[in-house]
């Protein structure tokens, strides 16, 4: 079958700060085959039609609550209005991006609204491999089957969707991803298309510094395992681009668009070294004119794998801000997840970050399975210990986070019956753990609502405060009910 | 490296003479640091304390036609010689924020008995005068909300307001509200 118009439809919440990479991927594969490719951002129609509700909806989308009443009847029009933009732009084929399980809602909003619509309809993204967060544990089945035995969409995509897209738009059926869980990957990324941001009107985001912005992907996968996070299950292998080819990639996007600023999708920008001192070389020696900022996740290296030239050659190629997995300010729970990093590291990295004027953003998960009140101190101690970086500007921003969630397809999930890991009502969100049985659901918040309080005793510059703080109050509001009971390891049995 | 825990407030100043060196003095709390002349330049390393630090800076001797002398010279408008101090840098624990004082309140000192009225620093001490910075509650807080804290533009989305940062009332009345909410959780 021949396709004459593509409608590839992005939906909330993402930040929109920068148009949506995923979603350029695919317009770039699309327009290998079919004539015409129109894009639909509704993540950036809401962001700009709805600015209370975009910032408040991530606990919707979370699963920490429901909707009320006037929010329901705004996303219910903002729907009807999306279906008739859809509509009129009357495409033969659409597909949607599902990012990751917080797209779940709007998704399913849409294809219920679109099931009359005659176009053939494919969801893709890593949100259709990951089971719906919902309470409902009927519900629990991974995403893109679910919508399939719905009748919701044609098609699902599973694992990288690049080569899966092209290989459909070709005609082929019977490919290893659609309709079936064999996770394709991409091999060699070298080969892969460059997003085209295009098919965006990039006049329409909301840049940080007021220059335009667009995601870079130098790498899949990630070199650590750390134990919250389910990227090795969503790509199991660690692949990596060429340096040059990144810069190049880079070069190109600031040529045609006038971009200025580039934010990594990588989970780690610095997981091959080789690559990433490439690319540094090869963005120091281009003369941008203006220049360039670029940053994204970055881990901290153990001291003996750097030096201090290292940090002035990101510096001399337009590294800005980095995104760090501090987590913890104690060693042993940090060893626990697996980061591979100690305190010491951090002093090193804070240290060279502020000679080179490179800054830094920690991210936080309070509350780790095995925290105990000694490591506790350790992360108190950490505001005071680190607060000369925030005054001299290189510590940018702190997210406390909203406490350990023990998601599905991670290391700690499949260890959660060693550690003897429950679920309140078989949420992810609710648990508590026989190795470490005075870190109840009602200490854990404790903590965590200490930690907040230092970091502001300490004048930290905490980003989404608030919101992260509403969504503890719906934890709490979760975990309130004497009538709940403790499900020995809860079932997510898959 | 780890910083150690006593903050230290950096001083550079630089003395520039006409007819004779300016006077100066320089306290912390109830403690003097430098008293009189500067001539060239002086740097100072002063410890600060763990409650408040008021530090003091005041510029005096200076003659405004007192026995018809004048500490200033100049030729066509241009003054070419003046008897002042410049502050070259201010800074705790080597995080500068002298620019950031610009706009202080500097009283001056009457002139040929005429009062003066308070002026804006400029980073310059060219009239009799002095000028004090409360340094509290502690010196790295005091720094950042001087250096980073910026008021409030509720024109900026949620998710990239950074002129909310250092902004905690929110946050306050949140973690309020929870640990409320925390005492009654069984």
């Amino acid at each position: 079958m021949k396709f004459n118009r593509a409608l590839i439809i992005t939906l909330p919440r993402l930040e929109p700060h920068r148009p949506p990479v995923s979603s350029a991927i695919i317009g770039a594969v699309c327009k290998r085959h079919i004539n015409e490719v129109i894009s639909l951002d509704l993540n950036i129609d809401l962001f700009h039609s709805n600015r209370n509700l975009f910032d408040s909806i991530d606990s919707i989308l979370d699963g920490y609550r429901s909707a009320n009443a006037k929010e329901s009847q705004y996303i219910s029009e903002f729907i009807k209005t999306s279906v008739d933009k859809i509509n009129a732009i009357a495409p033969d084929i659409i597909m949607i991006s599902v990012f990751s399980f917080t797209t779940h809602y709007f998704t399913k909003l849409i294809l219920d609204a679109l099931k009359d619509n005659k176009a053939i309809k494919i969801i893709g993204g890593q949100g259709v491999y990951v089971p719906e967060l919902s309470r409902q544990e009927e519900e629990r089945n991974f995403f893109g089957q679910t919508m399939l035995e719905r009748e919701l969409v044609d098609y699902y995509v599973v694992g990288e969707g690049e080569g899966v897209i092209d290989a459909f738009l070709r005609g082929e059926r019977q490919i290893p991803g659609l309709n079936n869980s064999d996770k394709s990957q991409i091999l060699d990324l070298n080969a892969a298309p460059w997003p085209d941001y295009s098919i965006f009107d990039l006049e329409r985001y909301d840049y940080l510094n007021n220059e335009k912005e667009v995601f870079i992907t130098g790498s899949r996968g990630c070199i650590r395992k750390c134990t919250y996070c389910d990227t090795p299950y969503l790509w199991p292998k660690f692949r990596w681009r060429d340096g040059s080819n990144i810069a190049d990639e880079i070069i190109s996007h600031y040529e045609k668009h006038g971009v200025t600023r580039f934010y990594f999708t990588d989970s780690l920008i610095n997981g091959s070294l080789k690559a990433f001192r490439d690319m540094c070389n090869r963005l120091a020696a281009y003369r941008f004119s203006p220049g360039i900022k670029w940053g994204g996740q970055f881990i901290c290296k153990p001291r003996n794998q750097i030096n201090d030239e290292y940090f002035d050659m990101m510096a001399a190629a337009g590294a800005e801000q980095f995104f760090i997995g501090i987590e913890t300010g104690s060693d042993r729970v940090r060893w626990s997840m697996d980061k591979k990093f100690t305190n010491a590291d951090v002093d090193y990295h804070l240290e060279q970050f502020s000679r080179t004027g490179l800054k830094m953003f920690y991210l936080m998960l309070v509350g780790y399975v095995t925290e105990t009140l000694d490591d506790h101190a350790e992360t108190m101690a950490m505001f005071p210990r680190w607060q000369h970086y925030v005054a001299d500007g290189t510590i940018k921003g702190i997210d406390l986070g909203p406490t350990l969630i023990v998601m599905a397809n991670t290391p700690l999930d499949s260890m959660r019956e060693e550690l003897g890991i429950k679920f309140l009502h078989g949420d992810p969100k609710s648990w508590v753990a026989d190795c470490n049985p005075d870190l109840t659901i009602k200490e854990r918040i404790r903590r965590r609502l200490e930690i907040h309080k230092q970091a502001i005793n300490y004048c930290w510059p905490i980003w989404r405060g608030s919101s992260r703080l509403m969504t503890i109050k719906d934890l709490i509001l979760g975990s309130n009910d004497p009538s709940i009971k403790y499900q020995v390891n809860g079932n997510l049995d898959r | 490296m780890l910083k150690s825990n006593m903050n230290t407030l950096q001083l550079h100043l630089r003395g520039h003479r006409c007819n004779l060196w300016p006077m100066f003095d320089i306290t912390l709390n109830d403690r003097c640091y430098h008293k009189g002349e500067i001539s060239g330049d002086l740097k100072l390393d002063i410890p600060l304390e763990k409650g408040r630090n008021l530090l003091g800076m005041e510029h005096y001797g200076k003659r405004f036609g007192e026995g018809r002398i004048w500490d200033t010279k100049s030729r066509d408008g241009v003054i070419f010689e003046d008897r002042r101090v410049e502050v070259l840098s201010i800074a705790i624990d080597g995080i500068g924020f002298r620019d950031k004082l610009h706009g202080m309140i500097y009283k001056q000192k009457a002139v040929l008995g005429e009062p003066v009225a308070p002026s804006q620093w400029d980073g310059n001490f060219n009239f009799n005068g002095s000028l004090s910075l409360d340094i509290s509650p502690t010196p790295l807080n005091w720094l950042i909300n001087l250096r980073l804290k910026q008021a409030r533009n509720p024109g900026i989305s949620y998710f990239s307001d950074h002129t909310k940062l250092f902004h905690y009332e929110d946050d306050l009345a949140l973690i309020d509200e929870l640990e409320k909410m925390l005492e009654q959780m069984p």
